[in-house]
């Protein structure tokens, strides 16, 4: 992990303290980015998971089609008397 | 009308070109009957909102269940011609009746018009009748062209050829007039007499805003169907709000059966032209215009009498019929909820790409943007519910 170096004047002061060369708030600071990056990524694969789920549950199971059942079969019965379908 | 007849045909072990050996007079008598039957059998699901006209006028059957109209019109004529006689043309209409037919909806034959099947099958009966140009023809074109010119193209002649009188002089000023009572929209092409017509002042010129704007978000939730993350921009009340006015004005347009008789003559009309160039029918392989698509044939067809079709004619022929069963399920009201929207746009409803509604509605949103040059998969607009003009939405070209 690459510390910030801030070279202006402006800097803020977390980054003050980092270029006063404070080691124990860079070793908590390296500490807490770790664990931030540990949840993350589980969060991440815990989405992508979710994700191919979802895809693989779309894909195998009819969705509950719910009032657009009758509507299909009305369309249907559209097409089969205008003689596009038997 | 007619590809019903042609189904049934097939489906009895005929040719789908069999229909163009019937006699003209076989071939009216049928589309009076089936308007006849259709007319006074009342409304019904799918096509109610069409059926207003009253029943009592003109049923020269009334009053009789089995025997009437039906028996009159089936036995006027006898012996075998093209391997059809009578008998097949009695089994196919029975078997078309008993089916609960319905003719397409006006835009069907606003599209098909636009591809200039009916400007360029009139050059080529005109070649036919007044020379020898294309050729010589077979006994089937022949009769092809000798039906058309009858049905079609005769004034006061037989039941197709009724929307011209004192009162309407001229049948492209009539289907120019009705397309723009129901649709607010144009012909791309014809000039002089033939792109003259009455502009009524009642007329639906927000449709194509409005047809528009529900294709957009259509396809917005189209787009956003299976999201698992991230917003989902699908507008269900919009879809039905849209759904709902199309519903409206094109309801306006037919109170008490107004447009009705219109309707089923240019859409059969229609149907004639788009038989004839579905498949390699005998005029299509007399005049070598033999290809795999009806508008390669239509082009070709154009090329022989030195017209030419509409650049755009794959994506209108796509249309027609897609568009015209939309609009029927729209006039039915089907659509005015929010609940119904998603049957428009979820492609894996009720089982992976089971959905026809919305798969048809993909198939229309992309020709719709072909033909008409509008980019409807772009961000909705809301329509300002005014108009978009008075012009064809079909590119000149």
């Amino acid at each position: 992990m690459e510390t910030v170096v801030v070279e202006n004047g402006d800097s803020p002061p977390e980054a003050r303290r980092t270029e006063q060369g404070d080691a124990a708030m860079i070793a908590m600071l390296r500490e807490l980015l770790f664990e931030q990056r540990d949840v993350i990524t589980r969060l991440l694969e815990h989405q992508q998971q979710q994700h191919q789920h979802h895809q693989q549950h779309a894909r195998s199971t009819p969705t509950d089609p719910g009032p657009a059942a009758e509507l299909i079969a009305q369309y249907r019965r559209i097409q089969r008397a205008l003689g596009l379908i038997d | 009308m007619f590809n019903h007849l042609s189904r049934a045909l097939v489906a009895n072990g005929f040719d789908a070109s069999s229909i163009f050996n019937f006699h003209p007079l076989q071939l009216a008598a049928y589309v009076d009957l089936v308007w006849e039957t259709l007319r006074v059998s009342g409304g019904g699901d799918p096509t109610s909102p069409r059926r207003q006209l009253d029943a009592a006028i003109g049923h020269v059957s009334a009053g009789r269940t089995s025997v009437g109209l039906t028996d009159l019109y089936l036995r006027p004529l006898g012996g075998p011609i093209g391997g059809v006689d009578n008998t097949v043309f009695v089994d196919a209409v029975t078997n078309v009746l008993a089916s609960g037919p319905t003719w397409h909806h006006l835009i069907y034959a606003y599209l098909i018009e636009n591809t200039r099947v009916h400007d360029i099958v009139e050059r080529v009966l005109q070649e036919i009748v007044t020379g020898e140009r294309l050729g010589q023809l077979s006994p089937e074109s022949h009769r092809w062209a000798r039906a058309t010119e009858d049905l079609m193209f005769r004034d006061q002649g037989f039941f197709l050829s009724s929307l011209t009188s004192h009162v309407r002089k001229s049948a492209h000023a009539t289907r120019r007039n009705a397309h723009w009572r129901m649709f607010a929209l144009d012909l791309n092409h014809g000039e002089g007499d033939h792109a003259k017509y009455a502009r009524a002042e009642a007329a639906n010129t927000s449709f194509v805003a409005t047809f528009e704007a529900l294709l957009r978000e259509v396809w917005r939730g189209y787009v956003n169907a299976r999201n698992t993350s991230g917003p989902n921009a699908a507008d269900d009340a919009a879809i039905a709000e849209y759904a709902s006015r199309l519903h409206q004005m094109l309801g306006d347009r037919r109170e008490r059966g107004n447009l009705t008789r219109e309707e089923f003559v240019m859409t059969t009309m229609m149907s004639w032209f788009d038989l004839t160039v579905a498949s390699d029918t005998p005029i299509v392989v007399d005049l070598q215009a033999q290809a795999t698509t009806p508008e390669e044939r239509l082009r070709k067809l154009a090329s022989r009498v030195g017209a030419t079709s509409h650049a755009k004619s794959r994506s209108l022929f796509e249309l027609a019929t897609r568009v015209s069963t939309l609009l029927i399920a729209i006039e039915s009201g089907a659509y005015d909820v929010p609940t119904a929207a998603r049957t428009l746009y979820d492609v894996n409803l009720g089982g992976f790409g089971a959905n026809p509604v919305a798969a048809d509605m993909v198939q229309i949103i992309i020709h719709w943007s072909q033909a008409t040059g509008h980019e409807v998969k772009a961000l909705p607009v809301v329509p300002n519910g005014t108009s978009n003009g008075a012009s064809t939405m079909i590119a000149m070209s």
